[in-house]
């Protein structure tokens, strides 16, 4: 049977754990959940618009549908940032809670559609990252004084805060410099996803947890116009689909970061652990931030208000859902 | 009509020289950071973006110059050996079919482009730095607007060719780099 | 299976052949095509690629090494500096050709664009080698050739582009480049060689009668006066990279600020050769980028229009062999390449085939390290040759454009050996990432 829609899907991803256990497993996901009604060919980030503004390129009709990070928006509105993960943000297991049953799914769809004229559903959701791949030792705050890290985005600042010298510069420069030694040391993604890259091979020290990123959900975004042809039917399968790929992928990467942190330890990488001290000042410096946001966007407020409550819900979980273990 | 090919020789010269200044910056500002952040351990927080607007606006606001001064390459295989009036031909068509139309509705949607980021105060989103993005968007339409302007030109002179069959021998860019060389003790 | 995504090629190849101009052929072509793909939403397909290529700040590399090479070439550094070669290697055969590739491996060696590496260079040896006579398909080629060595040798903005779409490390590969890229440069260096020895009119030696031989010493003072600043300069490029000051865009920057600083001190320094810099600069990078983006609107076109599917598909039909099909994908390549700028080849067919040549047993790196060598083919064949673009923005029209097709065909030739080379010898990209990979 022919299908009934074929869609074309941007994305931001050039390859790997974003492109194949999160675009093209929702697309394969999706034909079947919905018997080959809807047949989804996904494109590499760039290839059909710009790679950091999917949001923009499936408003305007270029793609039906996309795959991104609601982050890149946050020029156009910080409240992306609250959707898209910060260093204020709770770990995947909580963000996972919130938005399937704290009420965040429906806040990103209506957020979404009143601000940026897309239908939104998360798509795919990151662990913490690693906080960065150095060549010095840092496990205290003295030891991030003055250095030179690579990041993008928000936490530029706030890990200027923290008084580190944060770098901005293309993603292509990122592995000579770090090898070189022009920066110290640079974030990227998750343990699983920093294999690739190589940045164990010029970086002795991993350090760990990713305070700036402790979770990172990302998005479908589907054209308005085109998401209207769909039946209810075809609506609830677009879902459904959404749904299993995001859990799918947070299984998955679960899983694979276990391995990759086994991986880099047998490469001669040093494992480092920030101390609580640095943990803490940079949740207290989201905190700040967002605070700071939350005055003057009505937006930001509503779902940060949203968030904070559910946190409150959430906030002796530790005691009775993890269970201490002896190495 | 010499007039207005003057007038618009004349503006155009000024947008290149505009986007062509804007290297000076362009080598300050990526200096300036290299010695920030090595000498001083203070990278800015500015120097990256800066350096994508002045590098983008540059070309953008070359293009327009190039065409004047016949830097855009073609395939001239055939090209050289046409007659003047053929290539006036196949001048006029790239002008009045492709150039100037397809000028003229990016610098409107580009134009829009710039106002929808101005009036809803977008910033890049780039880095800690997040400047406006307007600024940089209208270079986007005033390349284009200049390029569509610089092919209105050429397509009168085009038309001249046609009509009177003798081509004004243009200068050869690469010629004059090549005297220049050629002249240095 | 619908063929329409390679309707568009017919279009972009007969406006080249009547001569519009290479970026408004592609312009034009992606709007006919797009319209019938996007209809109503190509402005803003179009406006987020203008977008997209203006945001790119590793292209502000392409504008630096270019404005390096207009104010060396404004101070008059580049005739000392190639007299100044020219001392040593007028007694051999091609010698200003030799010289050039020797200098292109130094350029190389310190920027990773492809441009901005034949531009500097040939700004500096085209004068010279058209003085000397040199035969100009000798010159084309070896400038051309030479020049496009810039992706072969690490940095490299290729490769860096390359490795994400690969899922291979860029450290690997820039690795893994180095002895391929030494291999082409040698096999270039060999047949220049050989040639001006078969037909010494085409690098004519220059006769002890027509020059004089220098003293050692004078020789010595007339090298160290020209040669050796131009080429600190090179090597505080190189070096700031290597040394971990600067990333490699502002290590361009660095090369620039040099550039200046030298015509200051060779006393050639004035606000009207800066200005004149400035205007060359522009005209070349404006016509380098232009085309860029006009081949980043055709390549969303041609994606978009499922040009990608259409080449699975005919893959898929194709039931080749391993070898097979990795001979097939690097044809493609290299006819793509003909046609398209390298970042559309590489975009459109490294994610598609990479997946499929690991799960045939290949080396990821081993691939994408052939694919590269394709990728050098891509500057010089034509319609759509950078390098031959490149040159001829630097060179009178007195070196007719159908002398540069003709003058790089050998060294076309010369890729195609290395690649060969590579395929059978694996290990002289593998050995080296093994060997020296590693933090200490
Ligand atoms: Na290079
Ligand atoms: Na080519």
């Amino acid at each position: 049977e022919e299908p009934v829609h074929n869609f074309k899907m941007a994305t931001g991803w050039a390859g790997g754990p974003l492109s194949t256990i999160g675009a093209q497993a929702f697309a394969d996901n999706v034909e079947q959940i919905s018997n080959g009604r809807i047949k989804v060919q996904v494109f590499t980030g760039g290839a059909l618009g710009n790679a950091l503004k999917v949001s923009e390129t499936v408003k305007n009709g270029v793609a039906e549908m996309g795959h991104t990070w609601m982050g890149y928006d946050w020029g156009k509105d910080s409240t992306t940032v609250l959707f898209g993960g910060y260093a204020g943000s709770p770990d995947s297991e909580r963000m996972l809670h919130w938005l399937y049953q704290g009420g965040g799914v429906e806040l990103q769809r209506e957020f979404r559609e009143e601000k940026f004229e897309v239908i939104s559903f998360p798509l795919f959701i990151r662990t913490a990252e690693v906080f960065l791949h150095s060549r010095k030792p840092v496990k205290t705050l003295e030891d991030l004084q003055g250095l030179k890290l690579r990041t993008a985005g928000a936490w530029l600042e706030m890990s200027a805060s923290l008084g580190a010298a944060p770098v901005t510069t293309p993603g292509g420069d990122v592995y000579p410099m770090l090898e070189r030694g022009a920066i110290d040391a640079t974030e990227w993604g998750t343990p699983w996803e920093n294999i690739s890259p190589g940045f164990h091979k010029v970086a002795k020290y991993v350090i760990i947890p990713g305070i700036h990123q402790p979770v990172a959900p990302f998005e479908l975004v589907i054209n308005k116009t085109a998401w209207g042809t769909l039946s209810d039917q075809d609506k609830q399968a677009v879902e459904t689909a959404a749904k299993l790929t995001t859990l799918n992928s947070w299984l998955r990467i679960g899983q694979e970061d276990a391995k990759a942190m086994k991986f880099y330890v047998a490469e001669g990488n040093e494992i480092i652990e920030l101390d609580p001290e640095v943990q803490f000042k940079a949740q207290e410096i989201a905190k700040t931030w967002a605070e700071k946001q939350a005055t003057d966007n009505e937006w930001f407020a509503r779902v940060y208000k949203n968030q904070q409550e559910f946190l409150a819900l959430w906030e002796d979980a530790d005691s009775y859902r993890k269970v201490l273990t002896r190495k | 009509m010499q007039a207005i090919l003057n007038l618009i020789d004349r503006i155009i010269g000024s947008t290149g020289v505009v986007g062509a200044w804007l290297v000076a910056p362009l080598v300050l500002a990526s200096c300036y950071e290299v010695i920030a952040r090595y000498v001083f351990n203070t990278p800015t927080i500015w120097a990256f973006e800066l350096g994508y607007m002045l590098t983008g606006a540059n070309f953008l606001l070359g293009m327009a110059y190039a065409l004047r001064e016949r830097s855009h390459i073609r395939i001239e295989i055939f090209y050289q050996h046409f007659t003047p009036r053929v290539r006036a031909i196949v001048d006029i068509l790239t002008y009045v079919v492709i150039v100037i139309p397809i000028c003229a509705w990016l610098t409107y949607g580009l134009y829009e482009y710039a106002i929808n980021a101005f009036l809803s105060r977008e910033t890049t989103g780039m880095s800690a730095w997040n400047p406006p993005i307007w600024p940089f968007r209208v270079s986007f339409a005033l390349g284009f607007l200049a390029l569509a302007l610089q092919a209105l030109a050429e397509l009168i002179r085009a038309i001249q060719i046609l009509r009177n069959g003798v081509e004004h021998d243009s200068p050869d860019v690469a010629d004059d780099i090549f005297t220049h060389q050629a002249e240095t003790p | 299976m619908s063929l329409f995504p390679l309707y568009m090629f017919p279009l972009l190849f007969a406006l080249l052949l009547v001569g519009v101009p290479v970026a408004f052929a592609m312009m034009f072509t992606a709007t006919v095509f797009g319209y019938m793909v996007f209809d109503q939403a190509l402005i803003h397909q179009f406006i987020e690629k203008i977008s997209d290529v203006a945001s790119n700040y590793v292209l502000a590399a392409v504008t630096l090494f270019v404005f390096m090479g207009c104010m060396l070439e404004r101070a008059g550094i580049a005739k000392r500096l190639f007299e100044a070669m020219h001392l040593w290697t007028r007694r051999v055969p091609g010698g200003l050709a030799l010289g050039t590739i020797l200098m292109c491996i130094v350029f190389a060696a310190s920027t990773g664009v492809i441009g901005a590496t034949e531009v500097v260079v040939g700004l500096l040896a085209v004068p010279i080698m058209m003085k000397y006579k040199y035969d100009n398909g000798l010159m084309a080629g070896t400038i051309c050739a030479g020049g496009s060595l810039g992706t072969m040798i690490p940095p490299s903005v290729v490769v860096v582009i390359m490795g994400p779409l690969a899922q291979v490390s860029v450290g690997d590969l820039l690795l893994g480049m180095i002895f391929p890229g030494l291999i082409m440069a040698s096999l270039y260096m060999a047949y220049i060689v050989i040639r001006c020895i078969i037909q010494p009119s085409a690098g004519p030696v220059i006769h002890a009668g027509d020059e004089p031989e220098l003293p050692l010493s004078e020789k010595l003072r007339i090298t160290a006066t020209a040669l050796v600043p131009p080429m600190l300069m090179v090597f505080a490029v190189l070096g700031s990279i290597m040394l971990g000051l600067a990333s490699p865009t502002e290590a361009a920057a660095l090369g620039a600020a040099g550039a200046v600083l030298l015509t200051i001190f060779y006393g050639q320094f004035s606000l009207t050769v800066l200005h004149q810099a400035f205007l060359k600069t522009l005209r070349i990078t404006a016509m380098i980028m232009t085309i860029l983006l006009a081949g980043s609107m055709l390549t969303g076109i041609f994606i978009g229009s499922g040009g990608v599917i259409l080449t699975e598909e005919l893959v898929g039909a194709s039931n080749l062999s391993p070898w097979g099909l990795l001979g097939v994908v690097l044809l493609m390549a290299f006819v793509g390449g003909a046609f398209l700028d390298w970042i559309s080849v590489i975009l459109i067919m490294i994610p598609m085939f990479t997946p499929i040549m690991v799960s045939m047993g290949f080396d990821p790196v081993w691939f994408c390290i052939l694919f590269l060598i394709v990728i050098q083919t891509s500057y010089l064949t034509p319609p759509m040759a950078p390098a031959i673009f490149y040159l001829r923005g630097i060179t009178p029209k007195s070196v007719t454009t159908v002398q540069m097709y003709k003058g790089v065909l050998p060294f076309i030739g010369l890729q195609v050996l290395t690649l060969i080379l590579v395929m059978y010898f694996p290990n002289l990209v593998l050995w080296l990432p093994d060997k020296l990979l590693g933090f200490s």
